[in-house]
């Protein structure tokens, strides 16, 4: 299926290119990797100790 | 310039805008955890570090103060990168095309066009505003004269700020690597030489003692404004992160950083201002650097803030002339880079002719950030985590054409304006930007950016599921449609 974005004819093929790449089966890309609910849960932990100790500490 | 060089800047321009919509390649991810951090900590040590701190200095006292900025930086840098940084780092999107999943591709331009436009029109006036007193202040040094802060000398020097951005803009695209490994290292030194100085002749009991500028009564309704004037610190960077994130190699790169960065240098930077505008009693950066450091070593300070001033808006200001170009389709391909950047800086050099309109209200300003991009970093994590599991299908994202998974209703999701109108609406009920005015109660408890972020995000919610969704639009079967055919 190819994706009308440019009208740059070279552009548009660079565009097909990558994206025949990127949706390939065996595409590896570390950074593709989502984020986990242990991810979300420590990221909030740790604003809500920075929040809660510097109001107590500040405030 | 020559004809042919304003053909090439163009070539070059157009180039990077239509390549920089490009999805990326492994091999182009080339931000580690490191480089991004270094990134963002060359972004947050900048002269606006200091224009928040001695802006706090008016309702809160240092201890307050540190609390308050950590409390606000913390929680609205965790949800901007959360809801910019991660799907454009996963997928390797800029972060506009990223949007249409979310608002449609017109209603992209809706954000671009409209409030992205506004708030860095006002940054590049505010910057440049704090070059022209700067200079002005180095003037009054050397020669022993005595301009005012709103004098027409510095709406001079502003405009020479203007100027000098927009021929270094005029030559094409920007590197910010040469920002951070010499701007940035300089603003730390200052900052470094201005703790020592500030410190020298005062125990932390001393400077903790400080009462602030010009509080309020009620001590939580300061603190309150002040945590407000962080959440909208934090949310100002939504217009540029996603694009920067998109490089990064992991998705801990992607998150972590912003923290390390936008948050932690942010924050210190920002606790530097506040001391010094307690201490000196002003609340602009401008006036600290010779009362602090004497006449040579606070010239050498405005001058390098000077700088810094004028690195700051062509950093900024390409970074949205390039989101003007991307998002703005055939219409704005045709204009050439120099008139766009030229037009671009008509708004802040009007702005500059009254130095102390928005320079001096610095803060209604950036609280600005706080209505839009609030709700805006709702919607999108909304979108992003909760409707589509974090996936984006990159066929479809690229696909402008009618009936395309995300085209919504001809290229608009009304759930996502509607959301978003909610949410700024809930923002400035509870605490008006410019008159600080609150219609109804509740601010002092729970400010104004987070009611306008979990409203917004409710909206989202209600409206996507019971009608979106419900309509078939939008591709949220995208991912499921695509594991079934393999």
């Amino acid at each position: 299926m190819e994706t009308k974005t440019f009208k740059d004819p070279a552009l548009q093929a660079e565009l097909e290119r990558r994206l025949d790449l990127m949706t390939s089966p065996d595409y590896e890309d570390p950074a593709r990797e989502s984020f986990t609910w242990s991810d979300l849960i420590s990221i909030f932990a740790v604003v809500a100790v920075l929040c809660i100790g510097f109001f107590l500490w500040g405030y | 310039m020559s004809a042919d060089t304003a053909d090439t800047v163009h070539t070059q321009v157009e180039r990077e805008a239509q390549f920089g919509v490009l999805p990326v390649l492994p091999s182009e991810r080339v931000w580690s955890f490191f480089d991004f951090t270094w990134v963002n900590i060359g972004l947050a040590i900048a002269t606006w570090a200091f224009l928040i701190g001695g802006s706090m200095a008016y309702f809160v006292d240092v201890k307050q103060g540190i609390a308050a900025a950590v409390i606000g930086n913390s929680v609205s840098v965790t949800l901007m990168a959360l809801a910019t940084c991660a799907p454009s780092g996963k997928w390797g999107l800029e972060q506009y095309t990223a949007l249409r999943s979310v608002l449609g591709r017109h209603g992209v331009k809706v954000i671009v066009f409209g409030w992205l436009l506004a708030i860095e029109i006002g940054w590049a006036a505010v910057l440049s505003i704090m070059f022209g007193r700067s200079t002005t202040h180095v003037v009054n040094e050397i020669s022993k004269s005595d301009f005012g802060p709103n004098s027409g000398i510095v709406t001079v020097f502003a405009i020479v700020a203007i100027v000098t951005a927009w021929l270094v803009l005029a030559k094409g695209p920007v590197s910010i690597k040469w920002f951070n490994k010499i701007v940035a290292p300089g603003l730390f030194v200052i900052q470094l030489v201005m703790v020592v100085l500030l410190f020298k002749d005062h125990s932390w009991t001393e400077i903790t003692a400080i009462k602030p500028l010009e509080p309020f009564d009620n001590k939580l309704l300061n603190f309150m404004i002040v945590v407000e004037f962080n959440l909208a610190a934090g949310f100002s960077w939504w217009p540029v992160m996603g694009s920067l994130a998109r490089v990064t190699q992991t998705k801990r790169a992607a998150f972590w950083p912003n923290m390390i960065g936008l948050f932690g240098a942010a924050v210190i930077g920002e606790v530097v201002g506040l001391i010094a505008a307690l201490s000196l009693g002003d609340s602009d950066p401008t006036v600290w650097m010779i009362p602090l450091g004497g006449a040579a070593l606070g010239v050498l300070a405005l001058v390098w803030i000077a700088f810094a001033n004028i690195t700051s808006i062509v950093s900024i200001i390409y970074s949205t002339c390039l989101a003007l170009k991307q998002v703005g389709g055939n219409a704005l391909a045709r204009v050439s880079w120099t008139w766009l950047t030229g037009a671009f800086f008509v708004a802040p050099l009007i702005l500059t002719l009254r130095p102390g309109l928005i320079y001096d209200n610095f803060f209604q300003f950036l609280n600005w950030s706080g209505v839009a991009f609030a709700p805006l970093s709702a919607i999108y994590i909304a979108d992003y985590f909760v409707f589509r599991r974090q996936y984006i299908d990159l066929r479809a994202i690229y696909d402008t054409s009618r009936g395309s998974p995300y085209d919504f209703w001809r290229g608009w999701n009304p759930a996502g304006l509607i959301a978003l109108g909610v949410g700024s609406l809930t923002y400035i009920a509870l605490y008006n930007p410019v008159s600080l005015e609150r219609y109804i109660p509740g601010f002092e408890y729970l400010s104004a950016s987070m009611p306008a972020f979990v409203i917004a995000g409710i909206v989202y919610l209600v409206l996507t599921a019971m009608w979106v969704r419900r309509s078939g639009r939008g591709g949220y079967d995208l991912r499921h449609s695509r594991a079934r055919s393999g």
